[in-house]
């Protein structure tokens, strides 16, 4: 079997963890809760990103770069409604409240869209073209390039802006942050909305893929929290590396080894690795002074 | 006195009252029935057409003067293909509404989950769409199957890509449970039996979001054909992989993936699949198809008649057709001998069933079409279960 289509297809998958591992670990840093809905919102925008493409023939690039500020939107207000509300209690009850909004986005979307998979129009041309020899999907290279071009806006806009630079201290310590003028809260809905955007962008890359259902966000929101844990997940780019690993391992181990293995092979490595470096594979521990 | 001639009265009442009452569900001019389907769930598409099927056909026999003046009336509940939520539909079912049978279950694990409890309550569970054995060749009484044994799909299709399409070499791409061993199982047989080699095989769980690799290395071992046992989302994501691909196998699968739901997610990557027929297609010239799409025009007129409401109907006519033999007042013990005294029995709808007081079998023979154009809904009967 020739590598380099499956090389590439495992790491479009994992690039499509990487954008929900990334959206995880931007609302644990700002709100240090695990967004179990975060794959339930990015299913539910996807939803409307079809819908918005039924009723009104927008090219469907179009429709990938709207999903941004809708799933922006989305989390936003969800932070403002559901999570305000009670941040100020023990992080159980953000957890739980997470958990909810899952619940609720599952069923919302059976009511309003039915339970049956739906055809997402494709984002690129689908032959495949001769790359190094062998087929390549161009939908592969699409989903790893749009990636790859997330990953260096969200580096320019948390290294290199003002407002990216604030977020980063309100994480690191929120009461410093306060007394230099930065609104943490505010802060925290920015983070909600960063995170639904992109993983809305998730939902509408891997769409074309796997079609558009009620359960489509399932799996992948494992394999995302998986990976981002595996790569380190108090860092950014150390999640999003993590997450590429596991696309990349899941489709080598599925094609060589036993697919029936794969799912729990990335779990095991996962618990190894945590095992061995609590911190994740390429983030360095953290020392607290006593 | 008088108390003595009413503690009389009462206790010949008590003792008279089994001979004139009739089994639950039975009144003198109705008989309400059960159905338990996933209507909330991945298999909801399928599932409200196969409701439609039920409802359409049984309305059209109401509408013809009922079952020997009886009307037939069916409680629909939901199980979101959840076996908990199954047996507590059968519950609620049997037990709260008094219904007389259930006439049409969909899915395995919830099928499977309910029998018990049927089984001890001694209510017939006719046409259950699942493939276990206890819902293929089940060993309780009460069961009425309507599908083939997984087995039996995998040979018919293996028979087929062989003698049809003259293929030596066979390739397998199964779903990771019951479902798809029994077909691969039905493949590795025939295939043992009549000189065919399996020369690959691959398999998938429904979590999965990407099938490239399987495709990959199925189309590395260069199979003359690659038989299927999918669902159809599955089975649509790989076709279009091997349409990505340039892969000019022949593909096979089960009727399940000539569908709606995976003509409009495979589209054109469907095109020349064939498929085994274990339910009518729609543009069959027969009596019992007319009928049935009779039916569905005047009672489901929004659901198109294909798949789905054909199998559901097929378990409503089954019932009526025993119903309608019974002598005197129905009771659940002569409907189920009436059902064992079919022998085999064509609908019309889907290939023969045989019921006997020793066997009650789904159908064993398959009729075949293909898939013309996937994007226009295309396909095309090439052989009748019949001929």
């Amino acid at each position: 079997m020739n590598w380099l289509p499956l090389l590439l297809s495992g790491l479009a998958v994992g690039s499509i963890y990487a954008l929900i591992g990334l959206s995880l670990v931007i609302i644990n840093k700002a709100t240090h809760v695990v967004n179990f809905a975060q794959g339930e919102i990015g299913m539910f925008g996807t939803f409307i990103a079809l819908s918005v493409l039924s009723a009104t023939g927008l090219p469907v690039f179009v429709v990938l770069v709207l999903s941004f500020p809708i799933g922006f939107l989305i989390g936003a207000l969800l932070e403002i409604v559901f999570i305000k509300p009670v941040a100020s209690g023990p992080p159980l009850n953000v957890l739980i409240v997470t958990l909810g909004l899952f619940f609720m986005f599952n069923s919302l979307a059976g009511i309003i869209w039915g339970f049956d998979p739906y055809r997402f129009p494709a984002l690129f041309p689908t032959a495949p073209i001769a790359v190094g020899g062998a087929a390549v999907s161009p939908t592969s290279l699409g989903i790893i390039v749009i990636t790859l071009l997330v990953m260096a806006a969200l580096y320019v806009f948390f290294e290199h802006t003002r407002y990216g630079t604030a977020m980063r201290a309100a994480s690191m310590n929120p009461f410093a942050a306060r007394l230099m003028g930065i609104r943490v809260g505010v802060v925290a809905t920015v983070s909600w909305g960063l995170a639904a955007g992109l993983s809305v962008m998730s939902g509408i890359l891997i769409a074309p893929l796997t079609f558009v259902d009620q359960q489509m966000m399932l799996a992948i929101i494992l394999k995302g929290f998986a990976g981002a844990i595996l790569g380190g997940f108090a860092s950014l780019p150390g999640a999003a590396i993590g997450c590429l690993l596991l696309g990349v391992m899941e489709a080598f181990v599925g094609a060589y080894v036993d697919n029936t293995i794969k799912d729990s092979f990335a779990f095991v490595l996962i618990i190894v690795v945590l095992m061995v470096r609590p911190q994740g594979l390429f983030t360095k521990a953290l020392k607290r002074k006593v | 006195m008088k108390t003595i001639r009413l503690s009389t009265l009462i206790g010949a009442l008590v003792i008279a009252a089994p001979a004139f009452a009739g089994d639950p569900g039975v009144t003198d001019d109705t008989i309400e029935v059960g159905s338990i389907l996933p209507l909330q769930s991945g298999l909801s598409a399928g599932a409200s057409q196969y409701r439609d099927g039920i409802d359409a056909y049984l309305k059209w026999v109401n509408k013809n003067g009922g079952v020997n003046g009886r009307k037939i009336i069916v409680h629909f509940e939901n199980d979101s293909y959840n076996p908990q939520q199954a047996v507590a539909a059968a519950k609620k079912l049997v037990d709260r509404d008094g219904v007389f049978a259930i006439v049409g279950t969909l899915g395995t694990t919830n099928t499977v989950a309910m029998i018990p409890h049927l089984a001890n309550r001694g209510v017939p569970l006719i046409g259950p769409l699942g493939s276990h054995p206890s819902i293929n060749t089940p060993t309780e009484r009460i069961v009425f199957p309507i599908s083939p044994l997984g087995t039996s799909h995998g040979i018919s299709l293996a028979k087929y890509a062989a003698e049809e399409l003259g293929a030596k070499t066979l390739a397998v791409f199964y779903q990771d449970d019951q479902y798809g061993k029994e077909i691969l199982q039905g493949v590795e047989e025939y295939a043992e039996e009549n000189g065919l080699e399996v020369v690959g095989e691959a398999s998938y769980v429904p979590s999965d979001v990407d099938v490239s690799a399987q495709a990959l290395s199925l189309r590395d071992t260069n199979p003359d054909a690659v038989v299927m046992a999918v669902i159809p989302k599955h089975g649509a994501l790989f076709m279009l992989e091997a349409q990505k691909l340039g892969w000019d196998a022949k593909f096979l699968a089960p009727q399940l993936m000539s569908d709606k739901v995976s003509l409009d997610l495979g589209g054109s990557a469907l095109n020349g699949l064939i498929i085994n027929l274990y339910s009518a297609h729609e543009t069959m010239d027969t009596e019992a198809v007319a009928e049935a799409k009779e039916a569905m025009a005047e009672f489901a007129p929004d659901t198109a008649p294909g798949y789905w409401p054909f199998m559901g109907m097929s378990g409503a006519k089954l019932f009526v057709t025993a119903l309608r033999n019974v002598e005197g007042e129905p009771t659940r013990e002569k409907l189920m001998d009436a059902l064992e005294a079919l022998g085999t029995y064509d609908s019309g709808i889907i290939p023969p069933v045989t019921y006997a007081p020793e066997k009650h079998a789904g159908p064993t023979v398959f009729g075949y079409a293909e898939v013309i154009d996937g994007e226009k809904g295309e396909v095309k009967v090439l052989k009748h279960w019949a001929d």
